[in-house]
């Protein structure tokens, strides 16, 4: 036989202690980060909240002194009530329109859900002031209505208005999710009712309503977290008798140390962390969804010519409403005086001149911080889902639950918790406490937006499917090289997406940005957009800055759709799991 | 009312029904007349409309043209909810959010049946299908076989006028799904309802039904008891789906006033009565193929050819023997002891006459 080839096999023996050793040193150094900024600036501020001021004692004094403020249990109550005042109307609006878009085939389906996204890419307080030239008392809607029927509806009056311009900024929560579980329900499901003599209305509230609650609830429970969180919207409503922005004043007027600013924290974190768990607890083992055999949704019918004409209208009604804020900030922003009349009394581009000339810092601040954020929240959250998902680090759980938290820990909170923990630091070679210097807010950005970013590269990541590893892996590739070449590659599409919803989202953040921002020159977009918009003349600059904010956000919110789509395609062609 | 008591079973005629998703045509002129108490099947592979054909006896999917009747009265103007004709669905269709108790009450529920009565016959509904034990429990908790029995005790609890069944065995393990088919026809029986029921296991088919229809392309290809279709299938894909089948195409002629067949591939073939037309293909069962026999019946063709290969199958032992061009299967009874013969070695092939059936093409 001749000794021609001879095939040698090299095996590359992974080290697994030393394996271990790396994915250890890995989870602990991510422990470590979140431990700093998100664990203890939190524990401070819950610490704080339970002690005494003078003696530093643990006590509830401060919770006692709390509700016996008659200034603060309004602000609870008035917190309460339009964080439940804008589900109610969320709920309103969200629950025909879902209903329409999975019910009949018509065209108005597409309007819908396109129209679903719209309110999603412009934060609450851009709108804000521009809604009360629309709705307000002396707004173009009552000045329409004073002229035509002689009366004056208080839409934006006090508390009404904070409700409306949330449950419009909203809504989409409760619409998507309540959408896709009314999507997810198995055909059969109404089938077999129906084959069991069931039809209509009947049918609709024992077996589809049931089925679709789940969606409803964690979408509802979402309107309400951000509707009780919120701060830009009733700072620049001027509205102060809430919780969030009362915990502002206190801290940003009488100081970090006194303590009504941190039980209102305490509050605050207790309901987010209510509405997350409700919305956990309605979603747990209630997976409607139908596993993939045979059709699901509900069943189509065509509509009749008077139940699409209403449908229409019923659409068109709602379309106007939600693109209230959008049209009214457009018109602030083109227009020159806006004061007791419909419209502008004239139009100009002088407002975007002069953002451009004046305020050309925000923007390139916000790029650069946001840009950081998001950066850094990719490589964190792939970082993390790998560790969680294809490790056996002890306690590597936690990692994605204390994570995914962030979402419970108001801005407020976070500036505040971040205020009172990194003052006394200070960074060598600046010479300023951590709390003062712009790193601060990429740090505060990148910890809130990190479980959207961490969400979307663990769904990527469960998309590769693990033989993919296991034969570069048998092939001889060691760890870290299997990630770089195989797994990052396959979860680009997930990467990019999480990076683009992260830098979209971190572009227009307010609340814990208004904490920690000490001056002009490092504060972003939307700490001007906020400054501007605080007296008369600055509102046209305001909307202008406004409307350069929703653009940004709106070519994200494409940007990680069209990834997120192209990855789904991707994963099409690839085996199966 | 007990759920045994005895009531008239309904007869059900399908007249002339067309059924199409938009310009695609899925059923065409389906006639069946089915028995007053009668287990019928519909067999056919997937996309030969046989569910569908079941949908639309139910009042779902596209309206069909044509007519269904029971017992006269044609139903294709009423809705799925004003039929009265129970089904129990592929993937079972409970609902999740309701308890055992919950899913098998609902029907009785929309028919406004007293609060007692629903009770009683619920529990007589699980007492059936042996799940009285598990009422209280979500669907979830269930295994896929406890599933398929509220399934069914949900369905039955309303004592419709018909029993739908459409592949209700195919999510359950092979073990499982003999039993529960066994356990189906005896219910059925107990009931005495007429029944549906559709599969695209021939095996399935054959085991639990009184007659059955074989569907392929939309189009009804034979209706039959289970072994008149196999032993005397109309057309070749009858013959084929319904079993493994020897199949040789080629042309009749009379000769020498014998009634002769002749393969494209050369092999001849007597056959034992005339047949209607001239071309067409013959067919032959393996198991009716003996090889090297020590004796024959009378009338037999017999073949010479080579052993291709053997599969061991359990009970028996199936040759590939190449005769000429073609290859011939023929299957043998196993036991121990008995010859087998290898690859390459030379066998005779007897194939008794009427054995042998020809299908014009």
């Amino acid at each position: 036989m001749p000794d021609t080839c001879r095939i040698k096999i090299v095996f590359q023996a992974p080290d697994p202690m030393l394996r271990q050793r790396s994915s250890y040193l890995v989870a602990s150094s991510l422990a470590l980060f979140l431990l700093i900024f998100l664990v203890i600036p939190v524990g401070k501020v819950i610490y704080v909240a339970f002690q005494d001021p003078s003696t530093g004692a643990l006590t509830l004094i401060n919770f006692i002194d709390f509700f016996k403020t008659s200034l603060f249990q309004e602000s609870f109550f008035n917190s309460l009530y339009v964080a439940g005042m804008a589900v109610l109307i969320a709920s309103l609006v969200s629950m025909p329109l879902a209903y329409f878009t999975t019910r009949f085939n018509f065209g108005g389906s597409i309007l819908i859900q396109t129209l679903g996204i719209v309110p999603l890419i412009m934060p609450p307080f851009v709108g804000a002031v521009a809604m009360q030239l629309l709705f307000g008392n002396n707004g173009s809607v009552n000045l329409l209505l004073d002229q035509w029927f002689g009366i004056n509806i208080p839409f934006m009056e006090g508390l009404n208005g904070v409700i409306l311009v949330e449950s419009i900024h909203y809504f989409p929560f409760i619409l998507i999710n309540l959408s896709a579980s009314l999507n997810n329900i198995d055909r059969s499901m109404e089938e077999a009712a129906q084959n069991l003599g069931s039809s209509g209305m009947r049918l609709f509230r024992r077996i589809v309503l049931p089925l679709a609650l789940p969606g409803y609830l964690a979408g509802a429970s979402l309107v309400f977290l951000k509707a009780f969180d919120d701060l830009g919207t009733p700072l620049l409503l001027n509205v102060n008798n809430m919780l969030a922005p009362q915990a502002y004043l206190r801290i940003s007027s009488i100081g970090i140390s006194d303590p009504m600013g941190y039980v209102i924290s305490v509050i605050l974190v207790i309901f987010s962390l209510f509405s997350l768990w409700a919305s956990m607890l309605a979603s747990r083992g209630k997976d409607y969804s139908g596993g993939g055999k045979g059709a699901s949704g509900l069943l189509k019918r065509d509509m009749r010519g008077w139940e699409k004409a209403g449908a229409y209208a019923l659409i068109l009604l709602i379309l106007v409403l939600v693109l209230s804020p959008h049209i009214a900030l457009l018109l602030l922003s083109f227009g020159t005086i806006w004061s007791y009349s419909v419209l502008p009394d004239a139009f100009t581009i002088a407002h975007y001149v002069e953002v451009f000339n004046t305020a050309r810092g925000y923007i390139t601040n916000t790029l650069l911080y946001a840009g950081l954020a998001a950066s850094f929240d990719v490589a964190f959250s792939v970082a993390i889902a790998y560790v969680v998902s294809r490790t056996t680090v002890i306690g590597r759980k936690w990692l994605d639950y204390t994570a995914t938290g962030a979402l419970a820990i108001p801005g407020v909170v976070l500036g505040i918790g971040y205020l009172r923990t990194f003052n006394d630091f200070n960074v060598p070679f600046i010479g300023k406490p951590l709390a003062g210097w712009w790193v601060i807010i990429v740090i505060a950005l990148a910890v809130r937006r990190l479980p959207y970013a961490l969400r979307s590269c663990t769904a990527a990541l469960h998309q590769v499917s693990l033989s993919l590893e296991e034969a570069a892996e048998n092939l001889g590739a060691a760890r870290p090289t299997i990630v770089r070449k195989i797994v990052v590659p396959l979860m680009a599409g997930g990467i990019v997406a999480g990076f683009v919803t992260s830098f979209a989202t971190a572009a227009v953040e307010l609340s814990a940005t208004l904490m920690l921002v000490t001056s002009e020159s490092d504060a972003p977009l939307s700490y001007g957009i906020y400054v501007f918009m605080q007296s008369a003349a600055g509102r046209g600059p305001g909307a202008a800055l406004g409307l350069i904010a929703v653009v940004v956000v709106a070519l994200g919110s494409y940007l990680a759709h069209h990834f997120i789509e192209r990855n789904k395609r991707m994963q099409v062609t690839a085996p199966g799991k | 009312m007990s759920l045994t008591t005895q009531v008239q079973p309904v007869r059900l005629k399908i007249e002339d029904v067309h059924i199409s998703f938009g310009q695609t045509k899925v059923l065409e002129g389906i006639h069946l007349d089915i028995k007053p108490g009668e287990f019928f099947s519909f067999l056919g592979p997937s996309g030969s409309g046989k569910s569908t054909l079941l949908r639309a006896i139910a009042g779902f999917g596209p309206m069909p043209k044509g007519k269904i009747l029971i017992n006269d009265e044609d139903i294709i103007p009423l809705s799925p909810w004003q039929r009265d004709v129970g089904m129990v669905f592929q993937n079972y269709a409970l609902w999740p959010h309701l308890t055992v108790r919950k899913n098998v009450a609902f029907g009785l529920e929309e028919r406004r049946v007293l609060k007692a009565e629903i009770a009683a016959r619920v529990e007589e509904a699980l007492d059936m299908v042996g799940l009285a034990h598990l009422a209280g429990r979500r669907p979830s908790q269930l295994s896929g076989g406890q599933q398929q029995r509220v399934a069914l005790a949900r369905t039955i609890v309303v004592r419709p006028r018909l029993l739908l069944l459409d592949e209700p065995l195919s999510n359950l393990d092979a073990n499982l799904r003999v039993q529960m088919r066994a356990d189906i026809r005896k219910l059925q029986r107990k009931l005495k309802l007429t029944t549906i029921f559709v599969t695209h296991d021939q095996e399935e088919a054959n085991t639990i039904s009184d007659r059955m229809a074989v569907l392929d392309k939309g189009i009804i290809q034979q209706v039959g008891t289970p072994m008149e279709l196999y032993d005397y299938p109309v057309n070749q894909f009858v013959a084929h789906f319904l079993g493994t089948t020897n199949m040789i195409e080629g042309k009749v002629s009379s000769r020498n006033g014998k009634i002769v067949f002749a393969g494209r591939d050369g092999l001849v073939f007597s056959l034992p009565s005339p047949v209607d037309g001239d071309k067409g293909a013959v067919i032959f069962r393996p198991q009716t193929v003996l090889v090297n026999p020590e004796s024959a019946p009378d009338a037999v063709v017999r073949l010479q050819g080579i052993v291709e290969s053997l599969e061991f199958l359990g009970s028996t032992v199936r040759y590939r023997v190449k005769v000429k061009n073609s290859s011939i299967l023929a299957e043998e009874n196993h036991q121990r002891g008995k010859k087998i013969y290898h690859e390459g070695e030379e066998v005779q092939l007897v194939i008794p006459e009427k054995q042998i059936l020809f299908i014009r093409s």
